[in-house]
């Protein structure tokens, strides 16, 4: 969505519709790798390497100038200054092609038909039955892409144009794609043209080139975590989605704030109140500095709510704002979702259409039913149905996994000392064979977004370590408290290991855990 | 070509209807060779069929060849043309049972015969009743078949043709992986195996809710043409698309769609391999089905 939000076509109605020229300096060009065509694997009957990658580089090459000649095609302004220069821009491809271009259509309309004309005589030839069915006319980014780019530029509207390649879904490509792609991105000059390239977190892209190179982060390209990441209130993500839920509110004429339209449950709120001051009169009987008071206070003031509920209580009335944007566990996708579903609920029940607020019982049974629904589709359906590559034997063990760090984190909210409210981790103790054991029910919790990583940074020589992120959309179901703290929990592999493949709990750091001064549980038992 | 007389290619099973239906096809033709293709694993499961093929074949006096069919798709691919399109082992009147080949293998080859111009019949029997918990599990990614991949136009968008059967998890996968702008579900008709229950339209639509735009049609695998006339007007309403076509109902669908696939070569031809196949898939042998290609 991003890469199509910057597209040109985008970025123009966007303007038009704001009223501002716009500027033809940057011109994004969405590229979608999804399609049939990138499907094909003809490439893999060929004999020779050279082969299956020249074919597979000439698919490509078409996709990109099918796609900058469609972007550039519905805008109005360019299809108007192209036909000016029509003829030169026409003769000057058909000299550099050897081709001769069909002379009823523009200059971008023949580069397009072009294009589709090469791609199909292509995949007839590959899908002739025969062995080494090989297209001999193949195209490559610096026969065509470059030479194609650079006459564009002739166009007085693009003559200071930097396209932005965006390559959409590039995890679907084939290695030599993946290759051929990863040389033009160490290209030394970029003043044309530059790429984008979007994949998914958890594919882990080669960065060899076609000739064996490498690219570098930092030198040749920088990554950008799409998913944002936060702790608090006052953090970037928190304020961006209020500003999200404030406009998509105003969108459908309601000017009332996030936090008015997302009330939370009174005993809710005052529950929560009570136990913090309850901590607040403990921390200043044990200090006088007024840090230490207030790091107990962020570290037991919300576990105290918890710990003193009644077992035969229901779970906790998860309602308002603070706890939907927590609950979404920085992804925009997760807190729009649960946002509709009670509106879209309200909606329905209203009898005239008016929806002043989301009354915290609907937020209540909202919350739950999405925490439901994600555990059933950990347990009962399986991530094996969903998720490509994943096993029935791995579903169960991915469910057995989450299914402990639940029981884990539970435990801590008890009876932890230092880290009551730690619902990430880390993991210790890395041995390489468990590693290679575990790594891929990680992947698959990830692909199906139940697991969230991130790059922090290590106690232990600041190095960087890899922190995850449980979906907090699980903790409801369980009556635990989605507002973690800012601290990760130590995990050793091993452990992941046992909890995953043996179902074994993770063991109890008895050092660090205190005693319950009230009886019970954290909740009744039978609630999920 | 190099052989004379009729042929028979099938592939080895560990089900019932496999040897029965066997039996069947060498005592009422006469066939002169007989090709039998294999895929890599469960060679215990698959041993006493195998030992009831060698003995029959070598009561029949019949010409065998048995044909172990590595894993690796490309592989597989090459050699099964090696085999049946360079050195074209085998004579002119070909029959497919088709009773226990996957649809991959149906498929390629139905394209080197049809290709060498070879007279095509092929047989395929059902069995007393499937069973009832699952049949194949764990599927892989969806595959296109080799050279017959389609033509994938950049105008158009992707429209997926699934000849729906028991598992919706499939047709959930399909949809997933693809991402089509239209699905065209096609539902075999009647009441066989469960089928009304097992098989319902609606469970099929559900996993495709707030994907893509879902719509049905019907047909009749059974019938004389095995859904041909059905595939063919469904796909005629979604000739602007780039279609992918696979077939997940019943084996005589695999027939009728790679006819339809003949008509309209620039349809892309999709398979879903599992890694897992129950060994209680069936049990006994019922109908048969007979035709010529």
């Amino acid at each position: 969505m991003t890469l199509r939000y910057n597209s040109v076509n985008v970025q123009y109605a966007k303007a038009k519709y704001d009223g501002k020229k716009f500027e033809y300096d940057n011109i994004g060009i969405h590229v979608p790798c999804k399609t049939p065509l990138f499907e094909k694997n003809e490439y893999s009957l060929l004999d020779e390497d050279y082969q299956a990658h020249i074919l597979s580089e000439h698919y490509l090459v078409l996709s990109i100038i099918s796609s900058i000649c469609q972007s550039l095609l519905e805008i109005n302004e360019i299809r108007e200054s192209e036909l000016k220069l029509n003829k030169t821009l026409k003769l000057d491809m058909e000299y550099l092609l050897s081709i001769k271009l069909p002379s009823r259509y523009s200059f971008l309309e023949s580069i397009l038909k072009f294009a589709e004309k090469e791609s199909v005589k292509t995949q007839i030839t590959s899908n002739t039955l025969g062995k080494n069915r090989i297209y001999k006319k193949a195209v490559s980014f610096s026969s065509l892409v470059l030479p194609f780019i650079k006459n564009l530029k002739q166009i007085p509207l693009l003559k200071n144009a930097h396209f932005s390649l965006m390559m959409d879904d590039a995890h679907d490509l084939n290695k030599y794609q993946t290759r051929s792609l990863n040389s033009w991105i160490s290209y030394r000059d970029h003043t044309d043209f530059s790429f984008k390239v979007a994949v998914s977190k958890v594919y882990r892209p080669e960065r060899i080139t076609s000739n064996g190179g490498t690219i570098l982060e930092g030198h040749d390209f920088t990554s950008i975590e799409m998913e944002k990441h936060f702790y608090n209130k006052k953090s970037d993500y928190s304020k961006m989605a209020k500003r999200i839920l404030k406009k998509r509110l105003e969108k459908v004429d309601i000017n009332s704030s996030p936090e008015f339209f997302f009330p939370i449950n009174p005993s809710f709120s005052k529950g929560l109140k009570e136990s913090e001051k309850f901590i607040i009169n403990e921390a200043k009987k044990k200090y006088k500095d007024k840090n230490q008071i207030y790091y107990y206070v962020y570290k037991y003031g919300r576990a105290e709510y918890f710990r003193r509920r009644d077992p035969k209580a229901n779970l906790p009335p998860y309602s308002g704002l603070d706890i939907i944007i927590d609950i979404s566990t920085g992804v925009v996708r997760n807190l729009l979702e649960p946002c509709f579903a009670m509106y879209d609920y309200e909606l329905s029940n209203s009898t005239n259409n008016t929806i002043n607020k989301i009354p915290h019982s609907t937020q209540t049974k909202i919350i739950l039913s999405k925490s439901n629904d994600a555990w059933v589709r950990l347990q009962q359906v399986g991530l094996d149905k969903e998720i490509e590559g994943c096993s029935t034997k791995q579903a169960k063990q991915v469910f057995q996994l989450f299914d402990n760090l639940m029981i884990l984190f539970r435990e801590r909210l008890l009876h932890h000392k230092s880290l009551p409210r730690a619902i990430e981790f880390f993991i210790s103790e890395r041995d390489s064979k468990v590693m290679e054991s575990i790594q891929p029910l990680l992947d698959i919790s990830q692909k199906a977004q139940l697991l969230y990583t991130r790059l922090g940074s290590s106690k232990d020589q600041g190095r960087k370590e890899i922190f995850y992120i449980p979906n907090r959309i699980l903790l409801p179901s369980r009556g635990l408290d989605p507002q973690g703290q800012h601290d990760r929990a130590a995990i050793k592999a091993k452990d992941i290991y046992n909890a995953a493949f043996s179902n074994k709990k993770f063991p109890a750091e008895k050092k660090d855990t205190i005693k319950l001064k009230k009886q019970g549980n954290l909740f009744y038992e039978n609630q999920w | 070509m190099k052989t004379s007389g009729k042929t028979l290619i099938s592939v080895l099973s560990w089900e019932d209807r496999f040897i029965r239906g066997l039996m069947v096809d060498l005592s009422t033709t006469s066939y002169k060779n007989f090709f039998l293709l294999s895929h890599e694993g469960r060679d215990k499961l698959k041993e006493k069929n195998y030992r009831e093929v060698k003995k029959i074949i070598n009561e029949k006096k019949i010409n065998f060849e048995f044909i172990k069919m590595p894993n690796d798709r490309a592989k597989r691919w090459k050699l099964l043309e090696e085999k049946f399109f360079d050195e074209d082992i085998t004579s002119k009147n070909v029959t497919l049972d088709i009773t226990t080949m996957r649809r991959e293998t149906i498929w390629t080859l139905l394209s080197f015969f049809n290709s060498k111009k070879k007279n095509i019949a092929y047989t395929y029997y059902q069995p007393d009743y499937y069973n009832e918990f699952w049949l194949s599990r764990e599927p892989d990614i969806p595959q296109l078949l080799f050279k017959h991949s389609g033509i994938t136009k950049f105008s158009k968008k992707s429209a997926l043709l699934i000849i729906t059967g028991f598992d919706t998890e499939r047709t959930r996968q399909l949809v997933n992986h693809y991402e089509p702008e239209v699905v065209l579900l096609g539902v075999q008709r009647g009441k066989q195996f469960d089928n009304n229950a097992r098989n319902n339209f609606k469970l099929h639509k559900d996993v495709c809710k707030g994907q893509t735009t879902v719509k049905t049609f019907y047909l009749d695998a059974y019938s004389e043409d095995h859904g041909f006339k059905s595939i063919n007007s469904a796909l005629n309403k979604i000739k602007r698309y780039n279609v992918i076509a696979t077939s997940q109902g019943p084996k005589l669908s695999a027939i009728s769609l790679y006819k339809s696939f003949l008509q309209n070569t620039e349809i892309a031809m999709c398979y879903v391999p599992a890694k897992q196949y129950n060994k209680d898939y069936s049990k006994g042998i019922g109908n048969v089905f007979k035709g010529k290609f």
